[in-house]
């Protein structure tokens, strides 16, 4: 007999719920429970501590994909590149010991950069803990610093329970990595799935109550203002409050800088952007930290790299600190309104209160840098005919083939300041790299998370020849997978950036940093990625346009100048106002 | 200038919440004099740490400020003093 269409519901909605009722093991119960809070991708390496989990994951390959890394530390990135650009948490698999430790530098660097993360590693079965059997490392003490929470599970019953738990603290609130440890025992053995999303927790509370008294002081602060400045960091973009910051700003009539992992969370091309904060960032931003009278910083942690000499940064100024993370109010810079608040909550309760401005005088003294900055700097780095390519051009010419719209994933070092100086982010996650770590190695594995994450972007990978050899071996993972993200190498054959502060600070002494590189061309080649090296200008453009066009993972390494210096820069234990544009030996 | 200050902290009981207290003042290099723990004998899940730290008033109140971010702290309060278990002689300075 032919079943009628509400029979044929009945009984999906029956199969549906039959693996809910049935019992499980706690390998199941893991991946059920990844299932239910969305995943879609796994980053991860498998080990003994962890094949239960693997062998349950086989049975989901349809339903979530797993990315098999060349090494834990690419999956760690991978994921950390994946949750920067969707918003949502990276999961990571590794097996215990070893597998476990090489996650510690993602999620350190995970923990400073505010990226969600659930890390699930296998331990060793319960009554081997503590007893320095094979692969037993006591990853949950290593982890206590680089994580906004861990758990180890010992039972199966508790799997669900913890999988929740660690979904509600690494997205919410400040985010941060969360790491699952899963005892061999509590992975094989039984129990009843019951799936609850965790929605609070009593001691926890990511939702902060605003104090409107703080928010009136500001108002105050900001309405008697003759030159205030917004200084905006990562906190808009995590927060999705970029259209509170853009309405705000306008209002007030009130220029507007980016920190280094806050590029995005404003449009290049405003009329208030006025540049890029830090040691290399943009001369005017810098130079008026210490005119302004009101700093007004929100979702930012005045990073050393942004206040150079602390004792001497923006005394002259009133400080407001609009920040989720009550702990960084008032930990480096004193705040005369500190708001614990959410920016997308907090932003619109000032622009309602504060009346509408204009600064002329004010806006048109960062012209003035800018135009300074531009004839000193920005043509020598980027229009150039003659002499080695520069690191600087390839980034313009990037920025202009792109329009400022891919996703930009780079590294750690020159390259990386290059690129945030060159690169004009339009949106808000955007711009990936490892800002608090300054972690080398980062952007090859992060830009095919972020790529997996973002499919339909285009995402481009700039790195150094030094980072790129911390792990090129996740060549490997996107040629398997076939991810096309576009490798651009800017290679000088040096530590670029180490080997600069060698010859300001310390007396040209290149203590070992010079490279001697390998053919990277062939390396692609052996991974089947097409490679092209640049070694003229006049090949520049027309390589990065083929590898743009290319539907397939594509790598360019363009040989640049060896001993470039990137300027501007706040020497070390320099206040921002002594940003140099130029290093006289 | 340095002193003693009696940091109490009230939070749901878990294998690494102690370690986790303790790493915030190491990695401050603040000085911890006398350290007590204890679970409630009515809730094993509850449970509270005292701890006297030496050092400056504005490190006292960062390293609270670290603490309260944890998550399964529910409070702590800071005051001045290394009596651990008896306000007398304390001066609360935050809370």
């Amino acid at each position: 007999m032919k079943s009628s269409g509400k029979e044929n519901a009945e009984t999906i909605l029956v199969e549906e719920i039959k693996p809910i009722l049935k019992e499980v093991t706690g390998s199941d119960a893991l991946i059920l429970s990844l299932l239910e809070e969305g995943v879609e991708t796994i980053f991860g390496y498998p080990g003994g501590a962890i094949m239960p989990v693997y062998d349950a994951l086989y049975n989901y390959a349809d339903r979530v994909k797993h990315i098999l890394v060349r090494h834990e530390q690419g999956a760690i990135h991978a994921a950390q590149g994946f949750a920067r650009v969707t918003g949502k948490a990276g999961v990571v698999f590794a097996t215990s010991g070893p597998g476990a430790t090489n996650l510690i530098t993602g999620l350190a660097d995970a923990m400073i950069d505010s990226t969600p993360l659930v890390c699930i590693t296998g331990q060793v079965a319960s009554h081997l803990l503590g007893t320095d059997a094979f692969q037993e490392i006591d990853v949950m003490n290593i982890t206590v610093p680089v994580t906004k929470w861990n758990i180890q599970v010992t039972r199966a019953e508790d799997m669900a329970k913890a999988v929740a738990k660690a979904f509600y603290i690494a997205t919410t609130g400040r985010p941060g990595p969360v790491l699952i440890d899963v005892t061999k025992d509590a992975q094989f053995a039984k129990t009843k799935f019951n799936y609850q999303p965790c929605k609070s927790i009593r001691t926890y509370h990511p939702v902060p109550e605003i104090d409107h008294s703080k928010v009136e002081d500001a108002v105050v602060l900001i309405n008697a203002a003759k030159k205030p400045f917004i200084l905006a960091g990562q906190g808009i973009i995590l927060s999705g409050a970029h259209k509170e910051l853009l309405a705000f700003a306008e209002k007030g009539n009130i220029p507007v800088a980016c920190t280094l992992l806050g590029l995005g969370a404003f449009p290049n091309d405003h009329p208030l952007y006025v540049g890029y904060l830090g040691m290399h960032g943009n001369y005017g931003p810098n130079k008026n930290t210490n005119e302004c009278d009101l700093l007004i910083a929100v979702g930012m942690r005045f990073d050393d790299r942004v206040t150079g000499d602390v004792s001497r940064y923006a005394k002259q100024a009133k400080v407001i600190h609009i920040e989720i993370d009550k702990a960084e109010i008032n930990k480096i810079i004193f705040a005369d309104a500190g708001i614990h608040g959410n920016a997308k909550e907090v932003l619109p309760l000032l622009t309602e209160k504060i009346s509408p401005a204009k600064h002329p005088e004010w806006l048109k003294s960062f012209h003035a840098f800018k135009n300074e900055e531009y004839n000193k700097i920005i043509c020598n780095d980027c229009l150039n005919e003659t002499g080695k390519i520069k690191m600087a051009e390839v980034v313009y010419i990037l920025n202009e083939l792109t329009n400022g719209e891919a996703i930009v994933v780079t590294d750690v070092g020159q390259h990386q300041m290059v690129t945030s100086r060159y690169y004009h982010y339009k949106s808000p996650r955007t711009n990936v790299t490892s800002g608090g770590a300054g972690t080398m190695g980062f952007a090859l594995p992060a830009a095919m998370g972020a790529k997996l994450g973002k499919p339909e972007k285009q995402v481009i990978a700039i790195i150094g020849d030094g980072g790129f050899q911390m792990t090129l071996q996740e060549l490997g993972t996107i040629s398997q997978y076939n991810i096309p993200v576009k490798i651009v190498v800017l290679n000088n054959e040096f530590l670029g950036m180490v080997r600069q502060w060698q010859e300001m600070f310390f007396a040209g002494r290149y203590s070992f940093t010079e490279m001697n590189n390998p053919d990277f061309v062939k390396i692609n080649d052996a991974y089947g990625i097409e490679a092209k090296k640049v070694v003229e200008r006049n090949e520049l453009r027309d390589t990065l346009k083929k590898m743009l066009a290319s539907d397939k993972p594509y790598f360019v390494e363009v040989k640049v100048e060896k001993e470039e210096n990137v300027f501007p820069m706040v020497p070390t234990g320099a206040a921002v106002s002594e940003i140099i544009l130029e290093y006289k030996k | 200038m340095p002193t003693d200050f009696t940091l109490d902290v009230y939070a749901d009981n878990g294998f690494n919440i102690l370690n986790r207290m303790i790493n915030i003042c190491n990695r401050r290099r603040v000085r911890i004099k006398s350290l007590t723990a204890f679970e409630f004998e009515e809730n094993i899940y509850k449970g509270a740490a005292t701890f006297v730290l030496f050092t400056t008033y504005e490190i006292a109140y960062k390293v609270q400020q670290q603490i309260d971010k944890l998550i399964e702290v529910e409070k702590s309060v800071l005051t001045e003093g290394e009596n651990a278990y008896h306000q007398m002689g304390r001066k609360l300075v935050s809370a």
